[in-house]
């Protein structure tokens, strides 16, 4: 029973990580920030459900085989981030950096417009 | 209705939606994308149909070499950021109309599959002892109808030679990318590729008892040489021409080989005796196994211009 609501809370707080990170990756302006806000998914949203699962699963050969499955996202994910933004810097995509003047929020949302228009005229 | 019903609407759904996107894209590079997206929701298909092979399958082979072999080639061809030229012309609606008849037909051919089936599973089931492995798919594929997976490996070789046939004779058909790996993944590689073997192993050799065999074990080896191959160290340039001729021929010719000591021992082709089924299959799903894993990373390494392999002035 008690395991049954720890699981559950892994599990849910891995779902929020996920959505959170769902809405980073549509909303943020760039490569970079994207990638940033994807990596959340996939590090630590992942390792809490298979955490959640494995809690489920008790102490069987399924527990073992999410354990390695965790263990082989935590090499792969970080790396697949790096190497994706490794790509897009190599690849002359630069960073979308911000002159922080008195009101952030706004300028912000300034060069995310431009960063977007950027992207969109020249596919 | 049901959590699991809304669930599998949604998949339904997300598949069909890909699908369209992936056709319909209005950048080249977005589509592919899609598609690669498109097989990952098919493989999670097959997991609620009951069927963990094809899923594996699907999501190394459909997924990930496909995937990555298209990617690839629209790279190559400078589609990033080109638009999709069949926008609005008359051809595409040509491919949505052949699109919606061969959908019809396989509609009608799965209700008349599926209601005449009758008690094939029983037969598959009561059969499963004589055979020698308890994966009823290892069991169709290699034993029931050995032909058509044979006729399968062989259409792999074909694959592969038709590969080599466009490149000169003696010249490497793996490319090597121009470009610094990452250390970070260059790094990351040595780590994954010792696990990558073992779990083409471990698949290979859980394909008698469950979900696995020959061909999912050799796709997640040829995961690890595209992984190598992006990262300028193709394993096909490290072997001989003619160990990597033996090596795509010996699944083709070592499931023959079994299947003509079957012949000798006294039955047809591929009837196996039941008191060796079992070793004949495992040699024959070992030998595929190699051959699909250098079959599929041929494939990906040969790919296009990009590398120096191609330099050399074939038109």
């Amino acid at each position: 029973m008690v395991i049954d609501i720890l699981s559950w809370v892994f599990l849910a707080s891995g779902a929020f990580f996920m959505l959170v990170a769902g809405v980073g990756v549509l909303r943020m302006p760039d490569v970079f920030t994207r990638l940033h806000a994807a990596g959340i998914k996939d590090t630590l949203g992942a390792a809490l459900t298979i955490i959640g699962l494995m809690l489920q699963a008790g102490l069987t050969l399924v527990a073992v085989k999410l354990a390695l499955i965790w263990i082989f996202l935590w090499f792969t994910s970080p790396v697949a981030s790096h190497s994706v933004a490794r790509a897009a810097l190599l690849g002359g995509v630069r960073p979308i950096l911000q002159q922080t003047d008195g009101d952030g929020l706004e300028s912000a949302t300034e060069s995310a417009r431009l960063g977007d228009d950027q992207e969109g005229s020249s596919r | 209705m049901t959590l699991e019903m809304l669930f599998d609407m949604a998949l339904v759904g997300a598949v069909v939606v890909a699908a369209a996107y992936a056709i319909n894209a209005p950048v080249l590079i977005a589509g592919v994308f899609v598609y690669i997206v498109f097989g990952v929701l098919l493989s999670l298909v097959w997991v609620r149909l009951g069927a963990p092979d094809l899923a594996i399958a699907e999501a190394a082979i459909g997924a990930g070499i496909t995937g990555a072999i298209v990617l690839d080639a629209a790279r190559q061809m400078g589609m990033e950021r080109r638009r999709n030229p069949r926008l609005r012309r008359w051809p595409g609606w040509l491919s949505w109309a052949a699109t919606a008849a061969v959908g019809v037909i396989f509609a009608g051919v799965f209700l008349t599959v599926s209601e005449g089936r009758g008690d094939l599973p029983q037969r598959v089931q009561a059969e499963l002892p004589r055979v020698g492995v308890e994966n009823e798919v290892t069991a169709v594929l290699l034993s029931y109808r050995g032909y058509d997976t044979w006729f399968e490996v062989g259409v792999l070789l074909v694959a592969a030679l038709g590969v080599l046939a466009l490149r000169a004779p003696g010249e490497s058909p793996a490319r090597r990318f121009r470009w610094d790996p990452p250390a970070v993944a260059d790094g990351a590689a040595d780590m994954l590729v010792p696990g990558g073997i073992l779990m083409a192993g471990y698949l290979l050799w859980q394909g008698s008892r469950g979900p696995g065999g020959a061909f999912q074990a050799g796709a997640v080896l040829a995961a690890i040489a595209v992984l190598l191959t992006l990262l300028g160290r193709p394993p096909i340039a490290r072997v001989s021409d003619r160990a990597r001729d033996a090596l795509l021929v010996v699944g083709f010719a070592d499931f023959l080989l079994v299947g003509l000591v079957a012949v000798t021992l006294g039955g047809a082709l591929f009837e196996y005796p039941p008191a060796w089924a079992a070793p004949m299959i495992l040699v024959i799903e070992s030998a595929v196994a190699v051959s699909v894993a250098v079959t599929l990373s041929l494939l990906f390494a040969a790919g296009g211009a990009a590398g120096d392999a191609s330099e050399g002035g074939v038109p």
